[in-house]
């Protein structure tokens, strides 16, 4: 069974919280905020609120701030926000809509209306987590696609670039994929690339590292915090993994199975450098691997 | 519960009311009641707090 949305009400008034808290109570899970402060923390908590019902008239910070700063922050933007309040007149729902609000709801308020919409608001909010999630993940192989991948490189670098940390990325493209195609099948090669995917998903698992699709039969892993010594390893390791797969390929350069060639770099982000340069360092070393005989890990260390 | 600001922080004070010591932690659990009953959240939590802190009960961190 689904678990229960979350909904944050926020209100100054306690017969306001009392009256929606009780009104939501029976289908979702309801946590409260007395002002924006107390809201702010429980949006940047680490199990935010799938939906924000704001008033807007609070003592020192009112509701248009609380969007407001929800809006400008990257993890809370996303989050709906409905305000209720006592501000009626168009100019005010106006500017609230503006603001990024998903409605506005006017009291005194009718307990069915509110009910209803916010149960409206949470399937939108639903079905758009959803397609984001789709838009982000390669259908073959169900791993993050080159587009999640240079979102997470973007966030990453800009974080390693903060903290001073290495940073490794790896290329991985499969020897000789095209021979492979022809000879057994693009379903076989389909199979093939679900395979090599169900490897990388399972050795690269730290929380902000991302193992992706980069398209065709070529792969990326993201390895932030990394030195070379440890991405070298775990690129090594994968190379291995895969050619003890064992699965047959007779029309292989580098061997009677499939294997896979592998290109590293390993850098300190900065503001001199860009995160792209990662990309085509990683490719340069992978390029180098393939025309050395396939099979096998190629690393460059730029610290 | 109350550190997330949980509405069911009062449903939930029904049953600590049975728990409770009333003669050692009566003025506490009156307090608490007051804070939860007024969704003031984070003093409440500042009172279990307390009482946690009295009895060696370890709690999550905020």
């Amino acid at each position: 069974m689904d678990e229960k949305a979350k909904i944050l009400i926020v209100d100054d008034e306690r017969l306001n919280l009392n009256v929606l808290s009780d009104l939501l109570r029976q289908d979702y899970k309801v946590v409260l905020a007395k002002n924006g402060n107390q809201a702010l923390d429980r949006v940047n908590s680490d199990n935010p609120p799938d939906l924000v019902l704001l008033d807007v008239l609070m003592p020192e910070m009112d509701g248009y701030e609380v969007l407001r700063k929800m809006k400008s922050a990257d993890e809370t933007k996303g989050i709906p926000v409905v305000f209720i309040t006592a501000l009626d007149s168009e100019h005010d729902e106006a500017r609230g809509l503006e603001l990024g609000a998903v409605d506005y709801i006017r009291k005194p308020f009718h307990p069915p209306i509110v009910k209803a919409r916010v149960k409206n608001h949470l399937t939108i909010a639903r079905q758009r987590k959803l397609l984001e999630g789709l838009a982000n993940l390669d259908g073959l192989t169900e791993m993050p696609n080159r587009r999640s991948f240079e979102m997470a490189l973007d966030r990453e670098w800009r974080r390693c670039s903060r903290s001073g940390d290495n940073m490794s990325l790896v290329m991985l493209d499969v020897d000789c994929f095209k021979q492979y195609n022809d000879s057994y099948g693009h379903t076989a090669g389909d199979e093939v690339l679900k395979k090599v995917a169900e490897v990388l998903k399972t050795e690269v698992q730290r929380p902000a590292d991302v193992a992706a699709r980069y398209g065709g039969e070529e792969f990326v892993l993201l390895l932030p915090e990394t030195d070379s010594d440890g991405g070298r390893y775990i690129a090594e390791k994968i190379r291995v993994l895969i050619s003890e797969l064992d699965i047959e390929h007779g029309h292989s350069s580098a061997g009677n199975v499939l294997t896979v060639s592998l290109g590293g770099v390993t850098v300190v982000p900065s503001n001199f450098s860009e995160a792209k340069d990662l990309t085509v360092g990683a490719d340069s070393m992978l390029y180098e691997a393939k025309r050395r005989g396939r099979n096998m890990v190629l690393w460059t260390d730029l610290t | 519960m109350p550190g997330e600001g949980n509405a069911e922080s009062v449903d939930v004070l029904e049953e600590l009311r049975i728990c409770f010591n009333i003669e050692r932690f009566g003025d506490q659990l009156a307090e608490l009641t007051r804070y939860i009953e007024n969704f003031d959240f984070d003093d409440a939590r500042d009172v279990i707090e307390r009482v946690a802190d009295k009895l060696s009960i370890p709690l999550d961190k905020r």
